[in-house]
């Protein structure tokens, strides 16, 4: 009721300012120029009364505005409540020219979803409204505060007010002191109302509100107050019918312009969200059906099926190291890779305890005696040796290859006899009865020096665990046998050994 | 998660009694007995330990007492996991997924590709029931969630041996002298 002359070119000037700048920043797919020509230009500066009028360009009356808002809570539902008697005026008047027919076809969508849910009985918020439903009177008068108030799925038509509002706040430069005022003005509705859905939708109303003052900052609070709308809407989705709601989100969308774009691309997820039907969030009253596929048990148990499947596969990635593959071929193969690595361990584990460590635990952990146990241990491991070397020192005349491979076979190594001295010095302690058994050095072993050096390392390594009691007397000999092996030594050499070994077999015999 | 000190422990525990009662000390083994002895006895004691809730544990110990009925006829691979078959199948697999170029798909290629996506993974599932023990009768759902189920295990049976493993190779000086 108060627009001035000046306010109108004020209204006009920013508006032809932002739709440039609206144009020039089109990003792809958000910017409908025409719908916005229609919406900027075809709307009447009047069609925003109050709430235009402090955001008529004049910061300080804008902020005045705001402050007396922020004092006057019912003050504000008179102020809505006006808005909405305007633009049902708007609407009435048979809106601007001819582009004002999708700005009046969502308009009309808004106000049969309006009456919806009228009748849909959403008394609360009209109570909560009532001063403003008493101001407006009819259905003009409660389109804005019903649609601020939408708790029941309307909020696609509130949606698009909030273009509405995007655009028209986009119209309106404001200095950056309004988002402050925003903000602060949020939290203060939320105090009043009872309802926790209420709570929600009326802070969205004042954000929507405040968007008709607020400028650029308006835009974006816009484009988050739509995103905190989407997840309401979709959990009220299902008494709202898809088809209105999904034409006007598009309509909004296509309005979407710079600050728009954010809630655009909120409306673009809400109608994907609306096709690709009620996914986690929304309560199973009955299931939604997808776009395309028909809601018959099959899909559902196969859907079911699938998400289970996606949970375990995501557990496994988590168990699974290096597992950052997002193909499920590939999670599979590193699946496969680690289990059988693991079983791999667990086998030369096995192996490795078979070799050494098994049987002193197992004589240890056995309540007779222990030397017992070990004496038993002993000289069969000893026979068994004697066994191998024997097998090895053959095949070593034959093929060196052979040989290797059979020490492998076994589980055992060729490692120079310094080494092994050092290791089983290091981890074992002599033991008479072991010493026993490794006394006798195969003198009956005339062949090649090798064999010997080599039955010396093989003794040694496989009895690593078992106690090295051949390893005190043996150094002497070893050594000469390792000496004697590096040398590639002559058969004079091994004699030399063979003796010695005698020797020390004979003094090592307790 | 699963890997708890109380299953670790319980496979220990298991482990060596199973050892011992095996008698792996004081007979007389080639050493392949023995390593297939010890393998026998970690297999048992997980499977003992982990209980008969999931399924691979149920078949592991079936496959365990089978595989010792068995063992008076030499059953060489009977029980063993690692057959030179599937180590082909799984190279095949893998040396196929490499060798698969991007290629700027069309409807026809990217049908192909679907496809082809799907019988891989079909191969890599199969793959993997091979592995799990009591894969074969199980559905995928279920045999992504045994999978990791035995993945834990394996990894609490790993930790255990190892851990066994390092007290024999520590010096046994304290012990002997008591001797």
């Amino acid at each position: 009721m108060q627009p001035t002359a000046r306010e109108m070119q004020a209204m006009a000037a920013a508006g032809q300012i932002s739709l440039d700048d609206l144009r020039a920043a089109a990003r792809a797919g958000g910017v409908h120029d025409d719908f916005l020509d229609q919406m900027l230009g075809g709307l009447p500066p009047s069609a925003w009364p109050d709430l235009s009028g402090p955001a008529g360009g004049k910061a300080a009356e804008g902020g005045e505005g705001m402050q007396q808002q922020q004092q006057q809570y019912g003050g504000l539902y008179d102020e809505s409540a006006l808005l909405a008697s305007r633009l049902r005026q708007h609407q009435i008047s048979g809106g601007p020219g001819g582009g004002g027919a999708e700005t009046a076809a969502a308009k009309q969508m808004v106000m049969q979803q309006l009456a919806d849910l009228r009748q849909q009985g959403h008394h609360m918020m009209l109570q909560g409204m009532g001063r403003s439903t008493a101001g407006g009177g009819g259905d003009g008068g409660m389109l804005l505060p019903l649609s601020l108030g939408s708790g029941a799925g309307a909020g696609g038509d509130v949606q698009a007010l909030l273009k509405a509002a995007a655009n028209s706040a986009v119209l309106i430069p404001r200095p950056p002191l309004f988002s402050l005022k925003l903000i602060h003005l949020l939290p203060f509705p939320l105090s009043v109302e009872a309802s926790g859905i209420f709570c929600e939708k009326s802070a969205f109303l004042f954000g929507v509100c405040l968007l008709f003052q607020g400028g650029e900052a308006g835009g974006v609070f816009g484009g988050s107050f739509a995103g905190s709308l989407q997840q309401q809407q979709q959990q009220h989705f299902q008494p709202h019918t898809q088809h209105q709601s999904a034409p006007m989100s598009s309509q909004g969308f296509g309005g979407g312009g710079g600050g728009g774009g954010a809630s655009g691309g909120g409306a673009s997820q809400q109608q994907a969200g609306a096709a690709g039907g009620g996914a986690p969030a929304p309560p199973r009253q009955r299931v939604r059906a997808r776009r395309g596929q028909a809601t018959d048990p099959h899909s559902i148990a196969e859907r079911l099926r699938r998400e289970r499947i996606a949970e375990r596969m995501k557990a496994l990635q988590e168990l699974v190291p290096n597992a950052n593959k997002t193909d499920k071929a590939s999670m599979l193969d590193e699946i496969i890779d680690y289990v059988k690595f693991l079983q791999l361990q667990v086998l030369s584990m096995s192996r490795l305890g078979g070799a050494a460590a098994v049987a002193p635990l197992v004589a240890d952990m056995s309540s007779e005696g222990r030397g017992g146990g070990a004496a038993a241990a002993a000289p069969a491991g000893s026979d068994g040796m004697a066994v191998t070397e024997q097998q090895v020192a053959k095949l070593m005349e034959e093929d060196m290859g052979t040989a290797m491979q059979y020490l492998q076979g076994k589980g055992l190594c060729l490692m120079p006899i310094s080494l092994a001295s050092a290791i089983s010095t290091a981890t074992c302690h002599m033991r008479p009865p072991v010493a026993a058994g490794a006394g006798p050095l195969q003198p009956g072993l005339g062949g090649a020096t090798a064999a010997h050096h080599m039955a010396a390392a093989m003794r040694l390594t496989a009895m690593n665990g078992g106690g090295g009691d051949a390893v005190p007397p043996s150094p002497s000999m070893s050594v000469l046998t390792a000496q004697s092996a590096m040398a590639n030594g002559a058969g004079a050499d091994g004699e030399a050994s063979q003796q010695q070994s005698k020797d020390a077999a004979s003094v090592s015999k307790p | 998660m699963q890997g708890s000190k109380q299953f670790k422990r319980a496979i220990l525990k298991n482990l060596v009694l199973g050892l011992r009662k095996r008698g792996v000390a004081s007979r007389d083994m080639s050493f392949h007995e023995r390593k297939s002895a010890v393998r026998h006895a970690a297999d048992a004691a997980l499977a003992a330990a982990r209980g008969t809730a999931p399924c691979w544990s149920r078949s592991l110990a079936a496959e365990l007492s089978r595989g010792q009925d068995a063992q008076l006829r030499p059953a060489t691979s009977a029980s063993e996991e690692y057959t030179p078959r599937k180590m082909t199948m799984c190279k095949r697999i893998s040396r196929r997924r490499r060798s698969i170029r991007a290629r700027p798909k069309s409807k026809a290629t990217a049908k192909a590709a679907d496809v082809l996506a799907r019988v891989m993974v079909r191969r890599r599932t199969r793959a993997l029931r091979d592995i799990v023990p009591g894969g074969r009768g199980m559905d995928e759902c279920t045999l992504l969630g045994e999978t990791l189920d035995y993945a834990v295990s394996l990894k609490a049976q790993v930790d255990t041996m190892q851990l066994l493993l390092r007290a024999l190779q520590a010096p046994k000086n304290p012990m002997l002298m008591q001797q």
